[in-house]
């Protein structure tokens, strides 16, 4: 920005107008986006004052957090085991969906191409609408409780794995595939033999990761109703109990951690050659 | 009318000779979407047992002949008739009990890279299997035992149970005969089967074909770039040129001026080559 010639200029050369006329647009854009957070700090009436005013408040919650404390061990396990089981449920619901229907979005092994793009849009579509909306709708549908979470994360993975297990089909080697069918393999016999030998890992290695999302999802499900520890967490937060909110809170974060670490070393497994047998 | 043709160019073939082809082609051509013509007018006969070697520039269509026999290419019109079935006319099921019949080699091997060699044999017989056991891969113990035959004839016994990765191109080419033998076919096709081979690699693989094709008298049609190999191998020789058929003969006719003329013998087109 100190240089007032760019380099184009330097040489003698006159600028590309194509360059000039897009560093106009990106100036205007800037100044566009720094326009609205300003008008946004206004409206939304932000001030210093608001941030002081909040301290005091503040620090009596934080006081009363202190020592974080388990009020009803039995009722929060209960609630952690009906997270973990949302979450792994609503993702192996979510897999079983999206295998067939990726085999349908992936471009190359689509058995109509057309449905190939309506599938991949469909796809995206759900993956547009966050988690917590799903889990809004389907709490409209069969009520509250776990069995919403699990449709909610159910639908959301099956937007993201859709697409990512496409791409994975979309890279594999077309040639064995054709060598089977020129054996008389069926269909079927060829996305067992053909394809699924070349995506196996890359599925393995995307559901494990959407797992440690849904993980996380699935904490926060309870909130709105949908089962699981989020309910624990809202109830102490509605009583006041700010000891009992932070050590539920204690409790998530560690969950949390534990399935990363575990979808981690999964995840090595995996890229691991050696971890892969097929059996005889 | 199609059929009209179909049947008599059919009665033809099976009155004409007296030992019937096991495949016959007739006006064979293929055009392809974008509008090239890589087959015109294309008739064949090719008798049991026999290695045939069909030779010819690169484009001159000997892949998309060799694909439309087993219509992994949609011929464009013409008619094939393997083994007294109609190959161009069959529907999903037929064509399916059609291609288990003819066993096929590919240039780049084609071997599913992440299961075993064995098991790269056993989908030879994925035709003959059912949906569930096909699927999980459950072959019976006796194709099992064949399969680990079928490498043991083709010298890689040891290999059987590693990995398709991690074998050499020449040895993967092995494999790829092995699948192609266990479907028991009467007619293999090999496209290129040595064009990615080094010339040892290259000898072993043409030999193995060739007592495939005389010990067991499986139809062997083999597209190649180099003449030498098909001179030293094949029974017959079938040239093509810009998708026709430029000469077709035993292998001890092709004289040198012919071999010229094939290859060299078409400046006016050279344009249109790659
Ligand atoms: N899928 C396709 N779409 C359009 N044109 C094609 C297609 N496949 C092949 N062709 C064209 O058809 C002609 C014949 O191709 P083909 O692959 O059969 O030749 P070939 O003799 O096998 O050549 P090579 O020795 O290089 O393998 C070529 O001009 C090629 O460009
Ligand atoms: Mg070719």
């Amino acid at each position: 920005m100190v240089q007032t010639s760019t380099p184009a200029e330097v040489g003698g050369i006159p600028t590309d107008p194509q360059a000039t006329r897009r560093r106009v647009t990106h100036r205007i854009l800037w100044g566009l986006a720094a326009a609205f957070v300003v008008l946004s700090v206004f409206q939304l009436g932000i001030t210093p004052q608001r941030f002081t005013d909040a301290l005091p408040r503040a620090s009596f919650v934080w006081d009363r957090m202190w020592p974080p404390a388990i009020d009803d061990g039995g009722a929060l396990s209960t609630a952690v085991v009906e997270s973990l089981q949302i979450a792994i449920v609503g993702t192996a619901f979510g897999i079983l969906l999206s295998i067939p229907l990726a085999l349908i979005a992936a471009r190359n092994v689509t058995p109509f191409a057309p449905l190939s793009l309506a599938m991949k849009g469909f796809a995206a579509f759900v993956r547009a609408v966050p988690a917590l909306i799903w889990a809004f709708l389907f709490i409209m549908a069969v009520g509250l409780g776990p069995t919403a979470g699990i449709l909610a994360l159910a639908v959301n993975s099956t937007g993201m794995l859709v697409k990512v297990y496409a791409e994975a089909l979309e890279e594999i080697p077309m040639g064995p595939i054709e060598a089977l069918q020129a054996s008389g393999a069926s269909r079927s016999h060829i996305a067992f033999q053909g394809i699924l030998p070349s995506v196996v890992r890359l599925f393995i290695a995307w559901s494990v990761f959407r797992l440690d999302i849904n993980v996380r999802y699935s904490t926060i499900l309870g909130v709105v109703g949908a089962g699981g520890i989020g309910w624990e967490l809202t109830r102490a937060a509605s009583l006041s109990r700010y000891d009992v909110a932070l050590g539920i809170t204690v409790v998530i974060f560690i969950l949390v951690m534990a399935t990363e670490a575990v979808s981690q070393w999964l995840r090595r497994r995996v890229d691991d050659d050696t971890a892969f047998r097929v059996e005889e | 009318m199609a059929s009209e043709l179909n049947t008599r160019a059919l009665q033809q073939v099976t009155s004409e000779s007296t030992t019937p082809a096991l495949l016959s082609v007739r006006n064979l051509n293929k055009t392809y979407p974008d509008g090239t013509q890589a087959l015109h007018d294309v008739s064949l006969d090719i008798p049991s047992g026999q290695l045939v070697a069909v030779i010819g520039l690169s484009g001159a269509g000997k892949s998309t002949f060799m694909r439309c026999v087993n219509r992994l290419v949609e011929p464009t019109s013409g008619q094939i008739v393997f083994d007294g079935q109609d190959v161009t006319r069959a529907r999903r099921g037929d064509l399916r009990r059609i291609r288990r019949q003819m066993g096929m080699i590919f240039q780049q091997f084609n071997l599913v890279q992440r299961l075993p060699v064995v098991t790269n044999v056993l989908h030879g017989r994925l035709g003959y299997t059912s949906a569930v056991r096909g699927c999980l891969g459950r072959f019976p113990q006796h194709e099992v035992e064949q399969a680990l035959e079928m490498l043991a004839q083709v010298g890689l016994a040891d290999q059987a149970f590693k990995r398709c990765s991690e074998l050499s191109g020449g040895q993967m080419q092995r494999v790829g005969i092995a699948r192609a033998m266990m479907q028991g076919a009467a007619l293999i096709l090999a496209d290129e089967p040595i064009a990615s081979l080094d010339v040892s690699s290259s000898e072993k693989v043409m030999t193995i074909l060739k007592e495939v094709a005389t010990a067991q008298r499986i139809t062997t049609i083999v597209n190649l770039h180099q003449v030498d190999f098909a001179q030293q191998f094949a029974d017959r020789v079938i040239g093509l040129r810009d998708g026709s058929v430029f000469c077709d003969m035993p292998t001890d006719g092709l004289t040198e001026d012919l071999i010229r003329d094939l290859y060299y013998g078409h400046v006016p087109q050279q344009d249109e080559e790659d």
